[in-house]
C-alpha cells in the first residue's frame, strides 16, 4: 500500500522511472528501436558464435572421443600401438586404437567408383562415437551415407574396395612406383552409417561429409598385402592431468622398424649388419644419426646405384655391354662384409673420383663379349637420375676408369649390401624383373647359350659388378633422400645389438620420418573459431541496418523530446541545470535502452538462427553441397549474447545523448514554449550546400575516373561516385526541406504538405536518408555480385584457362600425356586420342588445410603447391600486383611473374611464393605483396616465405603457390604430386564426359577427383554471392526501418499537430481530405529517399550493368519500395483516424 | 532585494526588429510584493522571464540581492533559479505521472535526492494550500484550481527569495482565483518573500499590493 503521504519521487531516479510510466508510449517506441538495434548486433555476434559452435560440435562430432593421434605418413608396426596400450595403463588414456587411414577408391558391381577415406581399426566402438558402430565382420564393410547415396548401394550389397600398391620408395625416385598399381577386394557392405557420429569421421576438421568405408584392420591388411602395419594411433579418453597430444609425446617409443630401418644381419665373408629402409634412401636424419652410433663401432655407410648399362668401349670401337648392374658406393675397400682384393689377394683401393672397380666376372663378360678390359680403360655407366623429372625418369651417363679388378671373394660377393626392392631384388629371374622404371627387357641376356645376365641374377643375386668411390656414387645418384642406402658394421664391434638400436632410435626425431602426433581435438577446435570472424563480418554487413536502427532511435527519441518539452521546460525553469536535465532524459533512455537490449539478447537468437537458415541453405547449394551441418544452428553463449546486448545498449545511448544534452541545454522558456527547434539542429545552411557542391564534384571526377579505370578498379571507383552522390542529393534534400517557406499563399494540398514538411525538416530528412541508404545499398551491391566470366578458356582469367582441377587421394606420379607411361594404364585409343589433345600441369602439394574463402574452419597449415616449368611457362592468371625482381644478371625481365618462382637468384633468401589476393589478405592474413611468413616444412622446421605475386581470385584460391624445386627442398620427404591442372579447352565439348571419364581411368589409383574449373569458380564466386545477398537482405531490413520511422513521424506528427489539423476539419476538410495531407507527406519523405537511392545506386551499378555482371535488382526494389510506401500509407491513414483527430479542436 | 535596471528586450524577426522591453528599471526590497498589469503583447510575460533568469535581456541588468544571474554560467544561472525564485506559471505545469507531493518536491530534485526536511517542507505546504488529502493525487486527479494550488506550493517549496507568477490565475474562476492569490501572497509573505505577480486581472493584482502598467514595453510610474 503506497502511503500518499511519503513522496514516491525522492531521486532522479525515481523521476526518471516516473516519468517513463507517464511517457510510456514514448518509451515504448524507444524500446522498440533499441531492441531493432540490439536484436541486429546480438544476432550479428550470435551467427559468429553459433557458427563457432556449429563448427567445433561437428569438428568433435567427427572425432567421437579421439583427442589426438600419431600419424605416419608410412606404415609402422602396430607394436607401436601395443607399447602405447602397456604405457597406458599407469593413468594413461582409456584407449589406445591402432588403425589405418587411406585414401581409397570404392566401386560397384555397375562400374561406379568414388575417392573415399578408409577407417579400418578391429574395434571402432572403442573410437567413442554416438551412436556405437554395429560391429564388424570378417570381410564386410560399414560404409556411411554419402558415399552409400553417391554409389546407390545398400546394407549387403558388393562392393570393391581398392587401394593403391604404397611403395615407401620415394615416387620421386627411380625406383619408386608411379605408375597405377592397386590391390583391390570385394567386400560386403554390412551396414549403413548415419551421417553422424562414427559417419562424420575425419581427420581434418572439415565442413562437409566425404565418403567414408569403415572395416576391420584384418581385411584391410589382406588388401593391402601387409601384416601388422598400420599408420594411426588413435588416443581416447585422458583422464584429466596432460592433454593427450602431450602423454603420446612423452609415450611415444617408435622403434627401428616403426621408422621403417631394419638392423640386420649381412651376407658376406665376413660376420656383419647392415641398416637398411624401406624407403631404399636412408634419410639424411638417420644417416646422422647412424655415423654418430655405428660410425664409431667401425660402421660405413653405403650407397648402391642402379646401372641401366654398363659399357666397354666407345661406338667407335667394339662395344661390350652389361644390363641392369648395382654399383656400390664405398669410402673403404676394407668393408665389413669382406675387402675388396684382386686376384693375387691384394687389397683394392678405393677408386677416386673417376675411377670404378669391377669385379672379376664383369671383366670377364666383357672379354666373353669380344672387349677384354683392364686397369685404366673407361667404362661408361648409363643410369637414371636420382630424381624423377616431373615425373618423368631422365637417363644420364658417367665415364670412369677402371682402377682395379675385384676378384669373387670377401666383399665382393656379399649380395645383402643391396637393399631389397620390391619388384627387383625379390624376383627369381631377372627376366622377370617388374620394375618401376622403363625396363627393357630385351637387353637382358637370359636365353641359354647367352643367358650370362640371368646366370650372374641367380647365382649373385643384386651383387654389386661395380664399385665406386662414395662421393662419385653421392654426386651421381645421391639426393633429396639422401646419399646412403646402407651402414654395413661388423658384428664383432657390437656387444649388444638392442643397444646399438636404442642409441639409433634415441637421435632420431619421429617427425624426421614422417611420423606426427596429432592433437586432433586441440586443432578441431581451434579450427572451428572459423576462417572468417563471421561475428565480425555479420556486424559489419549489419552495420547498415544497425545505424539505421540508431538513426530511429534518435528519431523516436526526438519525437519523445518534443512531445515533453513543456515537462522539460518546467524542470529547466525551477532549476534543473542542463547537466542534470540531460541525465534525466539519459537515465529515461537507458530504461528503454536497457529493455531493447534484454529484447535484443532474447530475439537475437532467433535472428541468427533466421541468418545462419539462410546462409546455411545457400552455402549447401552454391558453395560446398553437404556442409548443412556445420551451419546447424547451436545457442549462442551466454558471454556473446551479454556483449551483444551490452555493445547495443552504449550505442544506443550514445544516439541519444546528445539529443538529451542538446534538449538540456535550450533555454527553458523554448521548452516551455513547446518549440521544436529544441531538439532538431540549427538550419545552418552552409554545410548543405558544401556537401551538395562536394557530392557533386566528387560523383563528377570519380565518374569520369571510373570510366578510365579497367575492370574491379571501376567498379570500385564506380561505387564511390554512387555514395558521392547518394551524399550530394542528401544534402539538397536538406537543403529543399529547411529553405523558408515560400512568400506565396499554399494553393493546393501538396503545397501544404510540402511546408508541413518543413516544420521539423530533420525528422523528414532522417527518413528520407534511411530510405534512399538502404535503397542505394540494395540496389548498389548487387555491382559486387560475382558471374563466371564468358570466356572461361581465357589464360589471363580466373580458371589460367585450365578447364579441370584433379585433386588425389594418393600422390601419384603418373602423367597421362607421357606416352612412355600411358600404354600401361589400360586406357582405350580414343581415350588416348583425347588425353593428347590436354595440356596436364601436374602439381606437388603438402599435406594442409584448403585456405579458400569456402573452408568454413580456421586454416592451421595451408596447403603448399609446387608448380613446375609446364605450369610456370605456360603463366596465365591475373596478378593484381607483382614483385619487380632487380635480377643480377641484367637479363631483361619476363612479361611472365611466375617465372620468379622458376628463377630464384637468391636460394639462401625465403621461398617466392605467389598467392591470390584473398587468401593472402584474408584466410591466411598474411599480409601484401613483400610480406615474409613462415610454414612448417612438416617436420617441424620454420621455413620462411616471401610473397611476390598477388593473384585475382580464381581456382588456385586457397594454396601458397612456389616452385617446384623449392617444394622439393622444403617438404623432401614428400613424393609425387596431388594435383593436377588440365587444359581440355582443344577437346570437343560433347567428348568432355568422355575424357574425364579417361583421366578418371589413368589416374584410378590414385583416388582422384575431378572437378570441372568452373564449378570450382563457381562455388568460390558463390561465397562472395552468399554475403552479397545477406547484404542486401538486410538492407531490405533497413528499409523496414525506415518505414517503421516513417510511421512513428507520422504518428507523433499528428499528435502535435491536432489542433491545426483538428481546425482544418472544423473549416470544412473532410477526414479523407486530412488523410490525404498526411499521406502526401509521408510519400514526399518515402518517395524522395527511393528516388534518391536508387538514382544514385544506377551511378554506382552502371560499369557492372554495361557489362552485364550485375543485373538491377528490380524485384527486391520493387518489393522493397512497394512495402515501404504501403506501410507508409497504411500509417498516415491510421494516424488521421476520426478518433485521432477530432472535429473540434480540444482545450488543455 | 531584486533590481531591474534599463532592462530592453528586442527580437529579430522576417519583418525587422521588434522591441518588447523598452527601458524597464524598477527595484522591490525584502518582502514587497508587485503586480504588473498590461494588455497582451506588452511585454509582461517577458519582463518576468528576464526576472527570473529565463531569458537574458538584450541590454540592462537585472540582479537579485546583487547577484547578476546572467554573469553566470547556464549551470549556475539554473542553481540560481532553484535556490532563490519560484515560478508559477499560467498553466500548472505538473507531471502528469507524479503525484501532488512529488510534484511539489521537484525542485528539490535539481540538485540531489529531497531530503526528509525538504519532504516535510512539501507536506506542510500542501496542507496549507489545503490540499492536506490529496497528496499522493495526480494532477489528472485535482481539479484546476487544485491544480494551481499544487503548482504554488512547488514555487515555495525551497523557500525562494522571489517567487514570480504569470498569469497564475489566469484560467481559474474569480472565487478560486481569489484563493489561489491569496495563498501565494501569504506564503511568499510568510516566507519575508518578494513576489512579482503578471495579471489581467485587476482583482488579482489589488490582492498583490503595488501595481504598475506594462504597456509597449514601457513600465509606466
Amino acid at each position: 500500500m503506497i502511503d500518499p503521504a511519503r513522496p514516491q519521487v525522492g531521486s532522479l531516479g525515481d523521476l526518471a522511472l516516473a516519468l517513463a510510466r507517464e511517457w510510456w508510449p514514448q518509451v515504448a517506441a524507444l524500446a522498440a528501436a533499441c531492441g531493432v538495434v540490439a536484436t541486429t548486433i546480438t544476432g550479428a555476434l550470435a551467427v559468429g558464435s553459433s557458427l563457432e559452435r556449429g563448427l567445433r560440435s561437428l569438428a568433435l562430432d567427427r572425432l567421437g572421443r579421439v583427442e589426438a593421434a600419431v600419424l605416419g605418413e608410412s606404415f609402422f608396426t602396430s607394436d607401436l600401438a601395443r607399447r602405447l596400450t602397456d604405457a597406458a595403463a599407469n593413468g594413461g588414456p582409456q584407449q589406445v586404437v591402432p588403425a589405418v587411414v587411406l585414401p581409397v577408391t570404392v566401386s560397384t558391381a555397375r562400374g561406379s567408383t568414388i575417392a573415399a577415406t578408409l577407417l579400418a581399426c578391429d574395434d571402432p566402438a572403442a573410437l567413442g562415437y554416438e551412436p556405437a558402430p554395429p560391429p564388424l565382420t570378417p570381410d564386410s564393410v560399414l560404409v556411411n551415407e554419402p558415399l552409400a547415396e553417391s554409389l546407390g548401394v545398400a546394407a549387403n550389397d558388393p562392393v570393391i574396395l581398392r587401394l593403391p600398391r604404397r611403395s615407401e620408395v620415394p615416387a620421386d625416385s627411380p625406383l619408386g612406383r608411379r605408375s597405377g598399381a592397386s590391390d583391390g577386394r570385394r567386400l560386403s557392405v554390412h551396414a549403413i552409417l548415419p551421417e553422424r557420429g562414427l559417419g562424420r569421421f575425419s581427420l581434418r576438421p572439415q565442413q562437409s561429409t566425404g565418403p567414408l568405408v569403415v572395416t576391420s584392420l584384418a581385411t584391410a591388411h589382406r588388401v593391402l598385402r601387409r601384416d601388422a602395419a598400420i599408420n594411426a594411433v588413435f588416443v581416447v579418453g585422458m583422464p584429466r592431468g596432460p592433454d593427450a597430444a602431450q602423454w603420446l609425446r612423452s609415450h611415444l617409443a617408435p622403434s627401428l622398424a616403426d621408422y621403417g630401418l631394419a638392423l640386420e644381419p649381412a651376407s658376406g665373408s665376413l660376420p656383419s649388419l647392415r641398416l637398411t629402409t624401406d624407403r631404399l634412401m636412408l634419410s639424411p636424419d638417420v644417416d646422422t644419426a647412424a655415423a654418430a652410433v655405428l660410425g664409431p663401432v667401425g660402421g660405413r655407410p653405403t650407397l648402391v646405384m642402379l646401372a641401366n648399362r654398363m659399357t666397354a668401349g666407345s661406338p667407335a670401337t667394339a662395344q661390350a655391354s652389361v644390363p641392369y648392374s648395382t654399383v656400390l658406393g664405398i669410402d673403404t675397400t676394407n668393408l665389413p662384409v669382406g675387402n675388396l682384393v684382386n686376384n693375387d689377394g691384394q687389397p683394392l683401393a678405393v677408386p677416386p673420383e673417376d675411377g670404378i672397380i669391377i669385379n672379376r666376372w664383369l671383366a670377364d663378360d666383357f672379354a666373353a663379349q669380344g672387349r677384354p678390359v683392364t686397369v685404366g680403360d673407361p667404362i661408361t655407366l648409363t643410369f637414371f637420375e636420382p630424381e624423377t623429372v616431373h615425373g618423368r625418369v631422365v637417363e644420364s651417363t658417367a665415364s670412369l676408369r677402371i682402377t682395379g679388378i675385384a676378384a669373387m671373394l670377401g666383399g665382393a660377393t656379399s649380395r645383402d649390401v643391396v637393399p631389397e626392392v620390391e619388384g627387383v631384388t625379390d624376383e627369381d629371374s631377372i627376366a622377370d624383373w617388374d620394375p618401376p622404371f622403363p625396363f627393357d627387357a630385351s637387353r637382358v641376356r637370359s636365353t641359354p647359350p647367352h643367358d650370362e645376365d640371368d646366370r650372374y641374377w641367380k647365382e649373385h643375386r643384386a651383387t654389386p659388378k661395380a664399385f665406386i668411390a662414395l662421393a662419385t656414387a653421392r654426386r651421381l645418384v645421391g639426393s633429396r633422400f639422401g646419399g646412403t642406402t646402407a651402414w654395413l658394421v661388423p658384428t664383432a664391434a657390437i656387444s649388444d645389438l638392442a643397444a646399438v638400436e636404442a642409441a639409433l632410435v634415441s637421435r632420431l626425431r619421429p617427425e624426421s620420418t614422417g611420423l606426427t602426433v596429432a592433437p586432433l581435438q586441440r586443432d578441431a577446435i581451434a579450427a572451428s573459431r572459423g576462417s572468417t570472424p563471421f561475428g565480425s563480418l555479420f556486424l559489419a554487413l549489419s552495420s547498415f541496418v544497425v545505424a539505421a536502427g540508431l538513426v530511429l532511435v534518435w528519431l523516436v527519441f526526438s519525437l519523445l523530446v518534443v512531445a515533453r518539452r513543456r515537462d522539460l521546460g518546467v524542470l529547466a525553469a525551477v532549476g534543473w541545470p542542463p547537466k542534470r536535465l540531460a541525465l534525466l532524459l539519459v537515465t529515461i533512455g537507458s530504461l528503454a535502452a536497457g529493455l531493447g537490449a534484454v529484447a535484443g539478447a532474447v530475439i537475437g537468437p532467433a535472428w541468427a538462427h533466421t541468418l545462419l537458415t539462410f546462409l546455411g541453405r545457400r552455402w549447401a547449394t552454391e558453395v560446398d553441397p553437404g556442409s548443412a551441418a556445420a551451419f546447424a544452428s547451436q545457442p549462442p553463449d551466454l558471454a556473446t549474447l551479454a556483449a551483444g546486448a551490452g555493445s547495443a545498449f552504449v550505442v544506443s545511448l550514445s544516439a541519444l545523448a546528445a539529443t538529451a544534452w542538446r534538449a538540456g541545454s535550450r533555454p527553458p522558456r523554448e521548452l516551455l514554449r513547446g518549440n521544436d527547434v529544441a531538439v532538431v539542429p540549427t538550419r545552418r545552411r552552409w554545410p548543405a550546400v558544401a556537401a551538395l557542391s562536394g557530392g557533386i564534384l566528387a560523383t563528377a571526377a570519380t565518374t569520369l575516373q571510373g570510366m578510365a579505370s579497367p575492370g574491379e578498379a571501376a567498379v570500385g571507383t564506380f561505387f564511390i561516385a554512387g555514395t558521392a552522390a547518394l551524399a550530394g542529393l542528401l544534402a539538397g534534400v536538406w537543403l529543399w526541406l529547411s529553405s523558408p517557406p515560400a512568400t506565396a499563399a499554399v494553393r493546393t494540398l501538396s503545397g501544404l504538405a510540402r511546408r508541413n514538411l518543413g516544420i521539423a525538416p530533420a525528422r523528414a530528412f532522417a527518413v528520407a536518408a534511411i530510405v534512399a541508404a538502404a535503397t542505394f545499398l540494395v540496389v548498389a551491391v548487387s555491382s559486387f555480385a560475382l558471374r563466371l566470366p564468358p570466356n572461361l578458356s581465357d589464360r589471363a582469367g580466373p580458371t589460367g584457362g585450365w578447364t579441370d582441377i584433379v585433386r588425389f587421394g594418393d600422390a601419384t606420379g603418373i602423367d597421362p600425356t607421357d606416352s612412355t607411361v600411358r600404354s600401361a594404364l589400360g586406357l582405350a585409343a580414343d581415350q588416348e586420342a583425347l588425353i593428347d589433345d590436354c595440356d596436364i600441369a601436374l602439381l606437388r602439394a603438402s599435406g594442409g588445410d584448403d585456405a579458400a574463402c569456402t573452408n568454413l574452419y580456421a586454416t592451421l597449415r595451408p596447403t603448399v603447391l609446387g608448380v613446375g616449368p609446364t605450369f610456370l611457362t605456360r603463366g596465365g592468371f591475373r596478378f593484381l600486383s607483382s614483385i619487380v625482381v632487380d635480377r643480377p644478371d641484367d637479363t631483361p625481365a619476363t612479361e611472365n611473374p611466375w617465372q620468379w618462382l622458376q628463377d630464384r637468384h637468391d636460394p639462401s633468401g625465403p621461398i617466392p611464393a605467389i598467392l591470390d589476393q584473398a587468401t593472402a589478405q584474408w584466410g591466411l592474413k598474411l599480409g601484401g605483396l613483400g610480406s615474409r611468413f613462415q610454414l612448417d616444412d612438416g617436420s617441424g622446421k620454420a621455413v620462411t616465405l616471401e610473397i611476390v605475386g598477388l593473384l585475382e581470385p580464381g581456382i588456385l584460391q586457397g594454396h601458397v603457390i612456389i616452385g617446384e624445386r623449392d617444394f622439393e627442398r622444403m617438404f623432401p620427404m614428400r613424393s609425387g604430386y596431388s594435383m593436377a591442372l588440365v587444359d581440355a579447352s582443344k577437346v570437343p565439348e560433347v567428348q568432355r564426359v568422355r575424357l574425364t571419364a579417361a583421366l578418371a581411368t589413368a589416374w584410378t589409383d590414385a583416388a582422384p577427383t575431378i572437378t570441372p574449373a568452373a564449378r570450382r569458380l563457381a562455388s568460390l564466386q558463390a561465397v562472395q554471392n552468399t554475403f552479397l545477398a545477406g547484404f542486401q537482405a538486410l538492407g531490405v531490413l533497413g528499409l523496414l526501418l525506415g518505414t517503421a520511422g516513417v510511421a512513428a513521424v507520422q504518428a507523433q506528427g499528428t499528435l502535435e499537430r491536432l489542433g491545426p489539423l483538428s481546425v482544418l476539419r472544423a473549416v470544412g476538410f473532410t477526414l479523407a481530405r486530412v488523410r490525404c495531407l498526411l499521406v502526401l507527406e509521408t510519400l514526399a519523405m518515402v518517395g524522395l529517399g527511393l528516388t534518391i537511392g536508387a538514382a544514385a545506386a544506377c551511378l554506382a551499378v552502371m560499369p557492372a550493368l554495361l557489362t552485364g555482371q550485375a543485373q538491377f535488382p528490380l524485384a527486391l526494389i520493387a518489393v522493397a519500395a512497394g512495402g515501404s510506401l504501403t506501410a507508409a500509407v497504411v500509417a498516415s491513414t491510421a494516424a488521421a483516424s476520426r478518433h485521432v483527430i477530432p472535429i473540434r479542436p480540444r482545450s488543455e | 532585494m531584486l533590481t531591474a535596471e534599463h532592462v530592453s528586450k528586442s527580437f529579430e524577426v522576417a519583418a525587422g526588429r521588434v522591441t518588447v522591453l523598452d527601458d524597464v528599471s524598477f527595484t522591490l526590497g525584502a518582502g514587497e510584493r508587485l503586480a504588473i498589469m498590461g494588455p497582451s503583447g506588452s511585454g509582461k510575460s517577458t519582463l518576468l522571464a528576464i526576472l527570473g533568469a529565463l531569458e537574458e535581456p538584450s541590454t540592462g541588468s537585472v540582479s537579485l540581492d546583487g547577484v547578476d544571474p546572467f554573469r553566470a554560467s547556464a549551470a549556475d544561472r539554473a542553481l540560481f533559479r532553484n535556490r532563490r525564485i519560484g515560478f508559477v506559471f499560467q498553466e500548472h505545469h505538473l507531471l502528469a505521472g507524479c503525484s501532488a507531493l512529488d510534484n511539489v518536491l521537484v525542485p528539490a530534485l535539481a540538485t540531489g535526492p529531497v531530503t526528509p526536511e525538504i519532504v516535510a517542507r512539501g507536506r506542510r505546504l500542501l496542507e496549507h494550500v489545503g490540499l492536506s488529502g490529496r497528496l499522493g493525487h495526480r494532477p489528472g486527479e485535482l481539479s484546476g484550481g487544485e491544480r494551481q494550488r499544487v503548482a504554488v506550493a512547488r514555487a515555495l517549496v525551497l523557500s525562494p527569495r522571489l517567487v514570480l507568477a504569470d498569469e497564475p490565475t489566469g484560467q481559474l474562476d474569480s472565487a478560486t482565483a481569489a484563493d489561489v492569490t491569496d495563498m501565494l501572497v501569504d506564503l511568499t509573505g510568510e516566507a519575508g518573500g518578494m513576489l512579482v505577480v503578471v495579471t489581467h486581472a485587476q482583482s488579482v493584482a489589488a490582492r498583490v499590493g503595488t501595481v504598475r502598467r506594462l504597456v509597449d514595453g514601457r513600465l509606466e510610474a
